[in-house]
């Protein structure tokens, strides 16, 4: 880039990100946001009617080398299984928009599910982006956590390792599980929200 | 890719460089900025990145998402790498995200210091780095190992034919500012600003912050400049997920061609300024609504020709009442806080939305109207009706006094109020705390300064006959508060609750009655029987809210999901975020929104009109107004279908200006 073009890129680029409008991300301590999707069962799901349990919301994109670092190594399904073993809603939303990176049909994400041995509660396909806009949900992955009480009290990166490397995953400290030991031993959130990490939500 | 790489390497055999690495749309190379390097001497050493058209790499915040790249370096011992220099970068916008980054070439240098002592005739500089490289779409992970040989030799060393590009890279690379500037930041409300001044000319292009961290700023929101004398203020959108602001701004400010290295110091609690104020001129105004007025107006009558003793028995009741404000106050906070730390949503007029606690406030109207027309003595002490204060028990009673005079003041919510409860209820404990102080001593400042400067007290008209006709007249805007409380019930619980309220009152008069007529223990006994019974009819009320607010004509039930659809579909719409219970907005609705003008008015200009009615809870209304900072209607809301942001209007309406925003609805295109 030649130094006369990078104001007038900035510029431009300031411009396109007024006339788009900029995520409003919920606030931590404060009620999650209601929504409802469709699985890919094709059933609507809603926060509403997983009152009374544990929710984790986790943004998806197959394609994403983030997320892939997390499916590869085993991490995510890990922690799927851990926790949905505990009771905890684990639901994994895809917010790609028809025709962008990570789009995927019901079968698709079901064939996916079963190929990566994954353990979600269900995947919401929210290719309108309704729900990862209610979030304010940037990146994939992107984690958030919801009390029994419809609070949301974690919202952010996984772990600590804002890396594609799957040898990260050993030694990273998980904030989401970190956050979900604390709910249940009854104490506040130390780490109740981090800047996530990861590819950009295709919305 | 390999033949253009090839092509490369042919045209510029004298640029000392190691073999470049082509990875999946971006090119990564190790380069040196001079041929030789000298013993003693520094040098640079960089990692260009050439991303290809619409890929691009990250800055070292790499904004909503993507990742910075990384440089290990591996030099003989002796020597030692600095760390890496990182050019301004650019915004890129993706989708309703922001990154920060370089969508040309970018050159990442760093500074090689070479010891005095190097025997051997080469240097082997090894660099591992890792990128990422992102389009719109799609994002590759790389990684490789660069390296180079450079030569040590004597002399000056002679530049490389990469140079250039270290000059160029450099001259991108944020400088410290003008010593003549005068920065400065600040919290205001969900923004940072960043001021400065001292800089002569005006801005020729729009300043941009970049800041270090990535949990400081909205990275995808607006930055709005605005000019001020010499220099500018940058408004910066805080990032929503943090509740603390940064104690430092630190980042680089783009301005026209230049880049500036900041850091400044945040100034603290600057930004709670204005909701105290607000605070305080809600609490001030509260002594003027009709609820809390009478209280009022008869205890500073019977400070009325005090003098000598009296005066200082006056001001310790002053203080007392100021206490009994504040500590209702902090009662109040303390509930507030404690359900929202529990998560509930809540709203200042939360306790309305109970028709028990709206009946109770009825009973309590009606106790002190009936006070006022001398029907009863009891608790008429603490409204001053007793007119001495000697009669009014002390500092104890004036204390309770100011209980009252909150409690009383709790259906009312007076103009500023709202703006500053909803600043306060999402704000840590002790600025919530502070707001609700100053909302005390607001309204018990009138009071307090009456009998604490004479000069006030001694204003006051002289005491006569006119005094008795005042405080009989006073007990009819409490009827008239009884009237429009049963009314609220009315719609909370029907029927039943009227019945309720019209039987406590029966029994409140009879009781009344009762210890008027006897002075005998007796019908004490009697009296304080009739009230239990009141309030048994008041709880058989129960809390059953029934469905409440007949929608008025023309106008939508509020729910999300209908939002979101008229939202999407790009349609204008008009919220009216209302409860029976809140004064303010009866009094918007009768006089601006269901005039005919203004109906009329919306109809032409195809506003479709939502009514969010809140006089029962409904967590998804408080959500809607917690999102516009808000925690209390009322709040008028209007999506124009063409702008990004919905207008809010003011709390207090007038056909004008709604005609006057509907007007500019006008202006819209059919694009």
């Amino acid at each position: 880039m030649t130094l006369a073009k990078t104001p007038l890129a900035a510029a431009l680029a300031a411009l396109l990100a007024a006339a788009s409008s900029a995520l409003a991300a919920p606030a931590v301590g404060a009620p999650a946001p209601a929504f409802s999707a469709t699985d890919t069962q094709g059933k609507t799901r809603s926060l509403s009617e997983f009152k009374g349990k544990r929710v984790v919301l986790e943004w998806h994109n197959k394609s994403c080398p983030y997320v892939v670092k997390h499916y590869g190594s085993g991490n995510m399904q890990r922690l799927q299984k851990q926790l949905t073993a505990d009771g905890v809603v684990w639901l994994t939303v895809n917010s790609s928009a028809p025709g962008k990176q990570g789009h995927v049909t019901p079968a698709e994400s079901d064939a996916y599910v079963a190929e990566q041995k994954a353990a979600p509660t269900a995947v919401l396909l929210d290719a309108d982006g309704t729900v990862g806009r209610a979030y304010g949900a940037k990146t994939t992955p992107h984690m958030f956590l919801i009390d029994e009480k419809g609070v949301l009290v974690y919202a952010g990166a996984i772990d600590d390792k804002p890396t594609t490397e799957a040898a990260d995953v050993e030694g990273a400290k998980s904030y989401l599980l970190a956050a979900y030991g604390e709910i249940g031993a009854g104490k506040p959130v130390t780490t109740a929200s981090t800047a996530p990490y990861g590819c950009s939500v295709k919305y | 890719m390999a033949r253009r790489l090839l092509l490369a390497l042919v045209l510029l055999p004298a640029v000392v460089r190691g073999a470049p690495v082509a990875a999946p749309h971006v090119q990564v190379e190790l380069l040196a900025d001079v041929a030789t390097l000298r013993a003693g001497r520094e040098a640079h050493v960089g990692v260009r990145f050439v991303p290809e058209p619409g890929w691009h790499v990250y800055w070292r915040n790499p904004g909503d998402s993507g990742e910075p790249p990384s440089v290990a370096w591996t030099v003989p011992p002796g020597f030692s790498v600095g760390a890496l220099e990182w050019p301004a970068p650019a915004r890129i916008a993706v989708g309703p995200l922001a990154n920060y980054g370089y969508e040309g070439s970018v050159l990442l240098a760093a500074r090689l210091d070479v010891p005095d002592d190097v025997a051997a005739p080469r240097v082997d500089v090894q660099a591992r780095a890792r990128w990422l490289v992102c389009d719109e779409e799609e994002c590759i992970p790389g990684s490789g190992t660069l390296s180079l040989a450079l030569p040590l030799g004597a002399g000056t060393p002679a530049p490389s034919a990469a140079a250039a590009l270290f000059e160029a890279a450099r001259a991108r690379l944020p400088v410290a500012p003008p010593p003549a500037w005068r920065l400065g930041a600040s919290v205001a409300g969900d923004a940072l600003a960043l001021e400065v001044r001292g800089m002569g000319a005006g801005l020729d292009r729009p300043p941009l912050f970049f800041p270090f961290g990535r949990e400081v700023l909205e990275h995808a929101a607006p930055q709005t400049p605005a000019a001020l004398d010499g220099g500018f203020r940058l408004a910066l959108p805080r990032w929503s997920q943090s509740g603390a602001a940064p104690t430092t701004l630190e980042g680089v400010l783009t301005v026209g061609e230049r880049a500036y290295a900041v850091a400044v110091p945040v100034a603290g609690p600057g930004l709670a300024i204005q909701p105290l104020v607000l605070a305080f001129a809600g609490g001030l105004l509260l002594n003027l609504m009709p609820c809390v007025f009478p209280v009022l107006a008869l205890k500073a009558f019977g400070l009325v020709g005090l003098a000598g003793e009296d005066r200082r028995l006056a001001r310790a009741h002053g203080l007392a009442y100021g206490l009994g404000v504040l500590v209702s106050f902090w009662a109040l906070a303390g509930v507030l806080l404690a359900v929202r730390t529990g998560g509930r949503p809540l709203g200042w007029g939360f306790q309305l939305q109970s028709p028990v606690v709206v009946a109770l406030l009825a009973g309590l109207f009606f106790w002190m109207a009936l006070a006022l027309l001398g029907a009863t003595t009891i608790g008429g002490s603490l409204m001053g009706v007793g007119g001495r204060l000697a009669a009014a028990g002390g500092g104890r009673g004036a204390f309770f006094s100011g209980v009252l005079a909150t409690v009383v003041a709790t259906p009312c919510s007076a103009p500023f109020m709202g703006t500053a409860l909803g600043y306060a209820l999402v704000q840590p404990p002790a600025v919530a705390l502070a707001v609700f102080t100053t909302l005390g001593v607001g309204l018990a400042f009138p009071y307090v300064a009456v009998t604490w400067v004479p000069g006030l007290a001694a204003r006051l008209p002289r005491p006569g006959r006119w005094m008795e006709t005042l405080k009989e007249l006073l007990a009819f805007p409490l009827l008239a508060t009884v009237v429009w409380l049963t009314w609220v019930a009315s719609l909370q619980g029907g029927a039943a609750a009227v019945a309720g309220i019209l039987t406590m009152l029966l029994l409140l008069g009879l009781a009344a009655w009762v210890t008027a007529r006897w002075r005998a223990g007796w019908s004490r006994v009697v009296a304080a029987g009739a009230v239990a019974a009141s309030l048994a009819a008041v709880a058989a009320i129960g809390s059953g809210a029934a469905p409440s607010a007949a929608t008025g004509d023309g106008w939508e039930p509020y729910s999300a999901a209908r939002m979101d659809e008229l939202l999407r579909a790009k349609a204008p719409v008009f919220v009216d975020f209302t409860a029976a219970w809140c004064v303010t907005c009866q009094v918007n609705e009768r006089l601006v929104l269901e005039t005919r003008a203004v109906r009329d008015k919306m109809r032409a200009a195809g506003v479709i009109r939502v009514r969010a009615d809140w006089t029962n809870p409904d967590p998804d209304i408080t959500r809607a107004l917690q999102q516009f900072g808000r925690d209390g209607v009322p709040l008028y809301v209007l999506y124009t279908g063409t702008e990004d942001r919905p207008r809010i209007l003011p709390q207090i309406l007038t056909s004008e200006l709604v005609i006057a925003e509907l007007d500019r609805l006008g202006d819209r295109s059919p694009t």
